[in-house]
């Protein structure tokens, strides 16, 4: 009885062969599928953060009202705006101070004295001349009042001059909104660019709010009520932001082949939803 | 002549391997499309209760007669809607007056399905509105309608508890 161990040479090569080739497959299908994996996981990332930006711009600009003063600069790549943070109902007001409903207030955080301001909705008086507006003025405190039914208020501190806002026109209920001053701007930080949020009022350094971005990432074109093309921050009542973002830079794989990377962009059409109606420009 | 030969190869491990390898990247690619059609998934119910919110209270506005709104007095709230819609999406109305001649129309559209709990997309929207009384010198009859604020306003900011 004859056992054999081991192979011979012919079979030892060809599996040699076979393995190598197997293997060669194998390496290739896997950094292949890696490519593939990362290629997609940048494209959602991408995709996100485009998503994210048309949530931001429709947030935070949308409410802004034409002609009032809500637009402070305008730039290619920059914004100067009133970001608004808080909406109440007076109760009762005098010229110290205007207390707001507790039990209906709405807003993003408590609001701050100093970093906050109000504006204040005037009925206007036809005798006086006055038309009705949205009157800005200072909160210089924040602290627990009463309404005058005994229920549980707010009362926002701030300075009423009688010459501008006569308390003849705060009514009942007038609304009350507070906001604070803000810049959105694309900026470069660590390598990559950023739309970044700063409160002018609040201070502090800018901070990202949305990105990476590319280099020409975030553009703002503003058109007026006519949808022709304006920079005068008081005719704008609609403006264009475009969104561009890309994946970071691909590693090289072996044998020197760089897998696609992916860069998308998003354009993001804002009519202020406190504006008439708005043409489509020329 | 016979012979008994035994023969070792490498067959079985290998194709383990293979099918590891194969099950990783299968895995992986079946992973990206998962985690991706989560998030078209959410992105789409938060779109849905965003609508929602939009859509419910122009329609409540345009009720305010036949909802008793006028009559309600100063400091009162009324639920003015409760819909179910396709897909989960729920939509509230509350119509507040919060005083002679303001009333204001909050409406929450939320979604019904989300990745989780916390994350559950819910949008809401705001007008304050302005009573407008006009008189027929006529009839002598009073007119009583909405008019939206100059400008007319709207916020879309989350209530505080």
């Amino acid at each position: 009885m004859l056992t054999r161990h081991g192979f011979t040479l012919v079979e030892a090569v060809v599996a040699a062969v076979l393995t190598v080739f197997v293997g060669a497959l194998l390496v290739s299908l896997l950094l292949r599928g890696q490519a593939v994996i990362a290629f997609e996981r940048g494209r959602m990332e991408v995709q996100r953060t485009l998503r994210s930006g048309a949530l931001f711009a429709s947030y935070e600009w949308s409410g802004l009202t034409p002609g009032s003063g809500d637009l402070m600069a305008l730039g290619r790549s920059r914004l100067q705006y009133r970001g608004f943070r808080g909406l109440a109902a007076s109760c009762t007001w005098r010229t110290d101070a205007i207390i707001v409903r507790y039990d209906l207030r709405y807003g993003v955080r408590a609001w701050v004295a100093g970093r906050d301001s109000l504006l204040v909705y005037a009925v206007g008086d036809s005798v006086a001349g006055t038309s009705p507006r949205w009157e800005p003025l200072p909160l210089t405190g924040v602290a627990a009042g009463v309404c005058p039914d005994g229920s549980p208020g707010l009362t926002l501190q701030t300075i009423i001059d009688p010459a501008r806002l006569p308390l003849r026109e705060v009514v009942p209920g007038t609304p009350v909104r507070l906001f604070e001053s803000m810049e959105s701007r694309l900026y470069k930080s660590q390598g990559d660019w950023w739309l970044g949020l700063r409160s002018l009022t609040g201070g502090g350094s800018i901070q990202p709010a949305l990105g990476p971005l590319t280099a020409n990432g975030f553009e703002l074109r503003f058109r007026d009520q006519a949808g022709v093309p304006t920079t005068d921050p008081a005719l704008v009542v609609a403006m264009t932001a475009t969104f561009r973002a890309s994946t970071p830079r691909p590693a090289v794989l072996p044998w020197g082949r760089r897998p696609a990377g992916s860069s998308d962009s998003l354009v993001v059409e804002l009519v202020s939803r406190n504006a008439g109606p708005v043409g489509r420009g020329p | 002549m016979t012979s008994n030969r035994v023969e070792r190869g490498a067959a079985v491990p290998l194709a383990l391997f293979v099918l590891v390898v194969l099950g990783v990247l299968i895995g992986s690619t079946l992973w990206a499309a998962h985690v991706e059609s989560r998030a078209g998934h959410q992105a789409l119910q938060a779109l849905k209760a965003r609508l929602a919110a939009e859509l419910a209270w122009p329609d409540v506005v345009d009720r305010f007669d036949s909802l008793g709104v006028f009559a309600m007095v100063p400091g009162d709230s009324l639920v003015a809607g409760l819909w179910a819609g396709a897909g989960g999406v729920t939509t509230g109305v509350v119509v507040h007056r919060l005083g002679p001649e303001f009333f204001l129309v909050d409406s929450e559209g939320r979604a019904g399905v989300s990745l989780s709990r916390s994350a559950q997309p819910t949008f809401r929207s705001q007008v304050v509105a302005r009573l407008d009384s006009t008189v027929d010198s006529a009839t002598g009859r009073a007119t009583v309608s909405l008019r939206p604020l100059t400008a007319p306003f709207w916020s879309g900011l989350p209530r505080v508890d």
